[in-house]
């Protein structure tokens, strides 16, 4: 495991490699993408486990910060979906520079599937599958989800009623945070374009579809793209999303086993 | 401001992430933030990654680090328990830190059980001339449950939420008064004891500042009740208490990191 900056001097990105075991000739490389904001922290370590499950597989694995977030430069309202799609690729062309692999496949969880279906309609060389772990594909529909989460979160830890804690935060800009992460202009600008109207080209040759329970319309469009679809259920799948597995050992071992799999098969 | 990845320790298993400030200041403390529970060295909210930002702005050369096992760093060699590794870990960040900036003086800082880890290394290690603790161990006082009870039973909301919870079969501890996210499963010592180690850091002229969010509210709600509970001793000047009622546990809010940061800027001196 290497952890490294790469991307702009200026403003350098945080990524972390994890060389194959023993590289296997038809297993891809892997791009880890990063969902956003406080799902970004809660999703750190079973990346990190499953980096380390896929390099043992025999998968070259990168997982990086976009700007404005984790590890990497920017403060949080750097964060924006045009620059996070630039930086999918800049990581993508990392990973084949250090690797030396001929094909690569991305995992895009929560709101880094959306970003990574947008990075795809850039045709980089060497992507030969998408994996989306229940994806976001409706920016604008996601902001409003993570507005209500963070009322709803101020609601039960200072046990108010949302009313009282809109009240007393009515000289408060609450469309510039979610979750403890600031909003920031470029990206309130821009969520909008995250949406499926704009995929309109095949994203890979083969895409996988970890179901989150709304991936109806998702599957659909990119049928009509020519892409092999791939649907799997997982139960287990959205359980390290909530706080109390931040602070728990546990992930979820089905989960892991199944990425492991299909990821393996994006090739 | 720039920013450097570092491996440090036994076999170089730890690793975390140096925030410089531009032009180093020799009489400015070395600044090191521990993980706040398991949450890996960005912290929750990403609260480590602008703190360690900002302090390097105002002049500090900050070090956010994971302990064994945690975040980056690879896991320790059975042997030590939990807080004896978590302070092994950190007094070796403390050797990197001297080894590459001087014998300057040591803030630890850390949120919960980061607080826990930062206070127990400063009663082993005298490089340790500071300690910034966000919600570190509070004790039960009259005073505060009475006034929280008080408050609560003002809010008629309160009641329709729960009954509301209730009625719909929710599970009955999440979100009622008695289950708060304050201090998981950390054991606190006696307080006492913990007076006592308190009497002893300040004699030591280690300067302390304690932080208690809403989290805590049942324990304690108002700065004086720190100095109540612990009457019988003298801290002097060397131990601020504050209670940020209107905070949460983590610093959701982006008004509350910027009030953590500016109340950080007085008590260093940025």
């Amino acid at each position: 495991m290497k952890p490294f900056h790469f991307g702009p001097t200026t403003a350098p990105l945080y990524g972390v490699f994890h060389p194959a075991h023993q590289q296997q000739g038809r297993v891809p490389a892997v791009l880890l993408c990063n969902p956003f904001g406080v799902e970004a922290i809660r999703a750190f370590r079973i990346y990190r486990i499953l980096a380390e499950k896929l390099a043992a597989a025999g998968s070259p694995v990168l997982r990086f910060d976009y700007t404005g977030a984790g590890n990497s430069a920017g403060d949080d309202a750097a964060f924006c979906v045009a620059r996070a799609v630039e930086d999918i690729l800049l990581a993508h062309k990392e990973l084949v520079d250090i690797s030396g692999a001929a094909r690569v496949a991305w995992l895009g969880l929560r709101f880094g599937g959306g970003l990574a279906l947008l990075a795809s309609q850039h045709k980089p060389r060497g992507l030969g599958g998408l994996c989306l772990w229940d994806p976001v594909t409706d920016g604008s529909a996601y902001l409003t989800e993570m507005h209500d989460a963070h009322l709803l979160e101020l609601s039960r830890v200072f046990d108010e009623s949302e009313k009282s804690i809109l009240t007393k935060r009515q000289q408060v800009d609450l469309s510039a945070e979610a979750m403890g992460f600031a909003i920031g202009p470029d990206m309130q600008a821009d969520i909008p374009d995250l949406n499926l109207n704009v995929i309109t080209e095949r994203p890979a040759r083969r895409v996988a579809v970890i179901a989150g329970g709304h991936e109806d319309a998702l599957t659909a469009h990119l049928e009509q793209t020519g892409a092999k679809i791939t649907t799997h259920q997982d139960e287990e799948s959205q359980s390290w999303n909530t706080d109390a597995a931040l602070n728990a050992f546990s992930v979820p071992r089905k989960t892991l086993d199944l990425l492991v799999e299909t990821l393996g098969g994006l090739r | 401001m720039r920013e450097e990845i570092i491996q440090f320790g036994d076999d170089n298993r730890l690793m975390g992430v140096l925030t410089l400030c531009p032009e180093t200041v020799m009489d400015k403390p070395l600044v090191i933030i521990l993980n706040a529970g398991i949450v890996h060295h960005v912290g929750p909210n990403r609260l480590h990654v602008k703190l360690a930002r900002h302090l390097a702005q105002t002049r500090f050369d900050v070090l956010r680090f994971d302990l064994s096992g945690l975040g980056e760093s690879l896991p320790a060699p059975p042997g030590k328990g939990y807080e004896e590794q978590s302070i092994a870990d950190t007094r070796q960040a403390i050797d990197m830190m001297q080894e590459r900036f001087g014998e300057r003086q040591i803030v630890l800082a850390g949120i919960c059980s980061g607080a826990d880890n930062a206070y127990r290394t400063a009663l082993e290690d005298t490089r340790v001339t500071g300690l910034i603790l966000l919600d570190p161990y509070a004790y039960q006082n009259t005073t505060a449950q009475i006034s929280d009870l008080a408050k609560r039973a003002q809010d008629p909301e309160r009641w329709k939420r729960l009954a509301g919870r209730l009625l719909s079969g929710a599970d009955e501890g999440e979100g009622t008064d008695e289950v708060m996210e304050d201090d998981n499963d950390r054991i606190p010592p006696e307080r006492e004891v913990f007076g006592q180690q308190l009497q002893r850091l300040t004699d030591r002229s280690v300067r302390m500042l304690l932080l208690y969010t809403s989290s805590v509210r049942h324990l304690i709600n108002a700065s004086n009740q720190f100095q109540q509970t612990f009457r019988e001793f003298d801290f002097s000047d060397n131990l601020e208490v504050e209670v940020l009622s209107h905070v949460d546990h983590t610093y959701t809010e982006l008004s509350s990191q910027k009030e953590l940061m500016s109340r950080l800027d007085g008590w260093l001196g940025g």
